[in-house]
């Protein structure tokens, strides 16, 4: 996958995760994109800016609400595989604390490096590895064993 | 959102249930040296809360690798 490609996938998927709505996350990928162009931070080398950008759009999206999801939905655009149940990811959306949120959706599904994510979000490493950990355990209470 | 250091001053000091769960995601990712591994290892095997724990992260770490897979729409490629 080429830079352009990585920055549009991360980007997309970013959005996706936070509203659950394609129009939306449509939306607001392309003002994403068009900030990173326009700054020169496309290539992988800016990561780190990825994650900041992502973060400061995040706030300006945060008026969303997930929406219950339906099966047919998943038919629009993102394509996720039949048997990943999304609503435990709209509960975790709903109850988990926003950082939690964003530190699992950068680190675990994105696959930003614990360091990316903290010189993006100007906190330690470690600090992110928390919330990641906290966030995971949170998300696995809504999943069945 | 409260921030938590995890470097204890007496690292020999036994784990508390509350660190021990702090420390499972750098457990589970072979983060941890040696002793604090093995002090986690430890804790585990005689508490049934942290082994609950255990088992959400991984159910966590499971689903959202499932979640990495997926595709993006055609459209925004």
């Amino acid at each position: 996958m080429n830079s352009e490609a990585a920055v549009v996938e991360a980007v997309a998927k970013y959005f996706f995760f936070c509203c659950l709505d394609e129009q939306q996350s449509f939306s607001a990928s392309l003002r994403v994109l068009s900030e990173l162009k326009s700054q020169n931070w496309l290539e992988e080398v800016h990561r780190s800016q990825w994650v900041k950008t992502l973060s400061k759009w995040k706030t300006k999206v945060s008026y969303l609400r997930p929406r219950a999801w339906s099966e047919s939905d998943s038919e629009k655009g993102f394509q996720l595989s039949s048997d990943f149940d999304l609503n435990a990811w709209v509960s975790f959306l709903s109850s988990a604390e926003s950082a939690e949120v964003e530190a699992v959706l950068l680190s675990r599904i994105l696959a930003f490096t614990d360091e990316e994510i903290a010189a993006g979000l100007g906190v330690t490493a470690g600090t992110v590895r928390y919330r990641v950990g906290r966030g995971l355990r949170h998300l696995g209470g809504y999943l069945e064993s | 959102m409260v921030t938590l250091n995890l470097e204890p001053h007496d690292k020999h000091k036994k784990l508390s249930r509350f660190m021990c769960q702090e420390l499972l995601y750098e457990f589970v990712t072979g983060r941890l040296d040696t002793e604090k591994q093995k002090s986690v290892d430890t804790f585990l095997s005689n508490d049934r809360d942290t082994q609950r724990e255990l088992e959400q992260l991984k159910r966590g770490l499971r689903y959202t690798a499932q979640a990495g897979r997926a595709q993006i729409s055609p459209k925004l490629r």
